[in-house]
């Protein structure tokens, strides 16, 4: 195992994979983000300004 | 956002315990500053390595310790315990539980500053603890954790504010990183091996150090960034957007990015490939954090010239821009064979260690003193006099390290035309060149101490002028109802979830199924990606709801935040960590230290001697030119702990073993320069008097042998025996040279491990493949299709 782990082509693939699940997430988040009410965003912002 | 105030309540804050840890972190914050500054004194005098507890190897973890954990983790634990009560309009849950964390995690500090400096040390970095304290460690941690999470159980405040998540990310992270990190097996109360070894452990212990910087000095520093810059400045934060995406990217990105600390070692490649990709990703979600945190200044940078709490931020978010833009440039593998193992990295970590983190930390008690004590700031002037000390300290000392570490790389790794000799082949030549920057780095360190000492005063009397206040404040009680209603089920059953795991899952398929198969999952893929669109337009309000519902449920969302951080580490950890031993090298395989030289070894741990020597000779030509053909895998297979080390104060000692007589490494220890002339090194007179541990022996080969190092079957008198001969050869060679040692002292045994270094066995199948007279390559050389081959066709 601890060769293949080393040497086998299948583990050039694991950044790409990883890159790959980075990015859908990352954009999933992008999207959600921007997608964002306007008035809960400014709710959210405003909440360590409030006294009360 | 559904609940409705059923009635209102008066709540008083606990800011006692905001308090206390303030205090205590400026009192660590100058210990551990004084620590820095003395062993940077030490660097360029090393007649200040006063005794064997005051020697550099001893003194420069307790310096990284006090400044990490003990000044920066008590600053995010004052952070966090204000801001935490504030934005959820509660009250800490327990008092008890906050009395037990600060005392708690006093205790351990003062533990740490006890036993660092006395030698017992797990010998890896920022992980040098011993066993009982990293167990205490964890438990107060836990309690830290549990208070907080009741917290926010018991909050009055819906929605959880984005400094909140960046706090979860912290608490969560940290535990398990800190905990993986330090699974050891005990041979004494002060003494355990870790459960890794060699290549596992570096990878391991870089995971964790890596993410130490990332989870225990950014991700709760920026939650305080997002909760008290939008207080200073009385505007909220630039975009709450874009925390939303600067959260979310980070938390996913970070934890891939430990490998760049081993970029071209014996690390395999794939790794420093993974490393050094998500390393440069992180410039994105790092520099939209940094300006949104500058942005959030728009309209009122008038307060830049007149508020020093205001001036402490905005430098503070600057320099965590810088060292932020400069970590991915070093994990360019192309650069990084330049910078590593030389002072541009400690320039670098002292940009965010003083910069932001110290920053950070002064903007934040200028701002909370006067809160807590209800008085005013005694001198504004004084505020700004350590500004600018502080600022300019900041700059010698990073150009300098700047300047030392490039000129020193460049010195080392240059070559003549040919690539066949080093142009500067002795490495006390490169040390005494970068001499004069070392001297600047005094000076640098100095000022931003004098600054720092300066705010305790300003402080102190601020104190002096009010009294500790307890603030109180009027909330309406939100309907228990409305809240953290959200079960397991809600969390992961539903569409957003389904599908994106749905395409995850056919993505890996497309890659590991054979042929045939994997095109008809990437067609499926593309089909449920099709599906996923059409839902989402849809139900786009569900799935909106969805991520809604998270944000006012801590419970869910904290599970999520774990499974990002740990994906990361999952699929870096476990191929290289479930892999079993020497049979499954069929490069080099490291010889089994004798139990004389596993004592010199511990002893080389214990005195801290990987805080400037390395011993992995990096796959770089110049490495392999002064040091020796390059570092295998196999070669560190039975090291608990790793020693590769991260610095090169002193030359590599990979391949240190046979190089010189005894003689030498005994002049060498007590006297540096008497072999060395120019070196900076201490003295180690102690060695030449003090014993060697026989009576663990036993024990510590028990271990080993349990955590898979082949000792055979001994009894502890035939240990005894057999270190006892070897160490009475060692004193009889000595002799012969000339030299007087006693057989048990602990000289000799050091001397019986510097001559183990770089002892190997070769496999019968490697020296078939390697021809005599031919060196090896400088890329690994023994694919599996190449191994085959030539297995076939000898």
């Amino acid at each position: 195992m601890y060769k293949r782990v080393l040497y086998e082509n299948w583990a050039d693939w694991v950044p790409y994979l990883a890159f790959g699940v980075t990015a859908l997430v990352f954009l999933s988040f992008v999207v959600r983000a921007f997608t964002l009410r306007r008035e809960r965003a400014d709710h959210m912002a405003r909440l360590p300004l409030e006294e009360e | 956002m559904t609940s409705a105030p059923a009635a209102k309540t008066v709540i008083t804050f606990d800011d006692r315990t905001v308090r206390r840890f303030m205090l205590a972190s400026i009192l660590w914050g100058a210990v551990g500053m004084l620590a820095g500054v003395f062993i940077a004194l030490q660097l360029n005098f090393h007649e200040l390595n006063l005794a064997s507890w005051l020697s550099f190897g001893r003194l420069r973890p307790l310096h990284t310790n006090a400044v990490i954990f003990a000044f920066v983790g008590n600053m995010m634990f004052a952070g966090v315990y204000y801001s935490a009560q504030r934005l959820c309009k509660a009250r800490m849950a327990s008092d008890f539980l906050s009395n037990v964390h600060f005392w708690g995690w006093q205790l351990i500090i003062v533990a740490a500053a006890v036993t660092l400096p006395l030698g017992l040390t797990r010998g890896q970095e920022y992980a040098e603890l011993i066993w009982p304290i990293n167990v205490a460690v964890a438990l107060i941690w836990g309690v830290f954790a549990v208070n907080f999470f009741w917290t926010l159980a018991k909050r009055n405040e819906p929605s959880l504010y984005v400094a909140l998540w960046f706090y979860i990310a912290t608490i969560i992270t940290v535990a398990m990183l800190y905990i993986v990190n330090h699974l050891s097996i005990p041979t004494s109360w002060t003494h355990s091996y870790t459960l890794f070894a060699g290549v596992q452990n570096a990878l391991v212990q870089w995971w964790y150090g890596h993410n130490a910087v990332a989870f225990f000095l950014t991700t709760p520093i920026l939650g305080i960034m997002y909760y008290f810059l939008p207080k200073a400045v009385e505007r909220p934060v630039y975009s709450y957007r874009l925390s939303i995406v600067h959260f979310w990217s980070l938390v996913f990105i970070y934890i891939w990015a430990g490998p760049h600390h081993l970029l071209n070692t014996a690390l395999p490649k794939w790794l420093q490939m993974l490393g050094m990709f998500f390393s440069l990703m992180l410039w994105a979600p790092s520099w939209g954090g940094m300006l949104n945190g500058l942005l959030t200044l728009r309209g009122a940078w008038d307060k830049l010239r007149t508020d020093p709490v205001v001036k402490f931020y905005i430098a503070a978010v600057t320099f965590y821009g810088m060292s932020t833009f400069e970590g991915p440039l070093l994990s360019i593998r192309a650069v990084n064979a330049l910078s590593h193992y030389s002072d541009w990295t400690i320039g670098h970590v002292h940009a965010g260690a003083l910069g932001w983190n110290g920053l950070m930390a002064a903007g934040l008690f200028y701002w909370l003193t006067p809160k807590l004590y209800g008085s005013r700031l005694h001198s504004v002037a004084w505020a700004n006099f350590h500004f600018w000390i502080a600022t300019i300290g900041i700059l010698i000392y990073v150009a300098s390290m700047w300047v030392s570490g490039i000129m020193q790389g460049l010195m080392l790794n240059a070559t003549n035309a040919q690539g066949t000799a080093l142009v500067y082949p002795n490495f006390i030549e490169t040390l005494i060149s970068i001499r004069a920057m070392m001297g600047f780095r005094i000076i640098g360190g100095t000022l931003y101490l004098a600054g720092f000492l300066l705010m305790a005063l300003n402080l102190w009397m601020t104190m002096r002028k009010g009294k500790p206040v307890e603030e109180s404040r009027e909330v309406a009680v939100i309907d228990r109802g409305a809240k953290d209603t959200m079960g397991m089920r809600e969390t992961f059953l539903n569409d957003p979830v389904a599908y994106m795991f749905a395409g995850l899952f056919l993505v890996l398929a497309w890659l590991f199924l054979p042929p045939g198969a994997d095109i008809a999952a990437l067609l499926c893929a593309g089909f449920f990606s099709v599906i996923a669109v059409k839902k989402f337009r849809e139900g786009h309000g569900r799935w909106s709801g969805w991520y809604d519902s998270l944000l006012n449920n801590w419970l869910p969302f904290t599970v999520l935040t774990f499974v990002a951080v740990a994906l990361g580490g999952l699929i870096q950890i476990i191929p290289t960590v479930t892999v079993n031993r020497a049979k499954n090298v069929e490069d080099r395989i490291q010889q089994v230290y004798t139990p004389l030289e596993l004592a010199g070894r511990d002893l080389y741990v214990s005195e801290g001697c990987y805080n400037c020597h390395s011993q992995m000779i990096r796959t770089m030509l110049p490495d392999v030119l002064r040091y020796g053909d390059y570092s295998r895998l196999g070669e560190s297979i039975y090291d608990h702990p790793f020693q590769w080390g991260s610095k090169r104060t002193g030359p590599d000692l990979a391949r240190l073993g046979g190089k010189y007589p005894h003689s030498w490494h005994y002049d060498h220890m007590m006297e540096p320069r008497s072999t060395s002339v120019g070196s900076n090194m201490p003295s180690y007179p102690h060695l030449f008097t003090d014993k060697f541990d026989q009576k663990s022996l036993l024990r510590k080969i028990a271990v080993m042998t349990r955590l898979g190092v082949p000792y055979p079957a001994m009894t502890a008198d035939e240990i005894k025996m057999q270190a006892l001969e070897q160490a009475v050869k060692i004193a009889e060679e000595l002799k012969a040279q000339g030299k007087v040692a006693a057989p048990d002292t602990q000289i000799v045994a050091l001397i019986a491990y510097l001559q183990k270094l770089g002892k190997f066995d070769t496999p019968e199948v490697e020296r078939k493949l390697t021809p005599h007279g031919v060196p090896f390559p400088l890329q690994p050389a023994l694919p599996d299709s190449h191994r085959k081959t030539v297995s076939q066709n000898p």
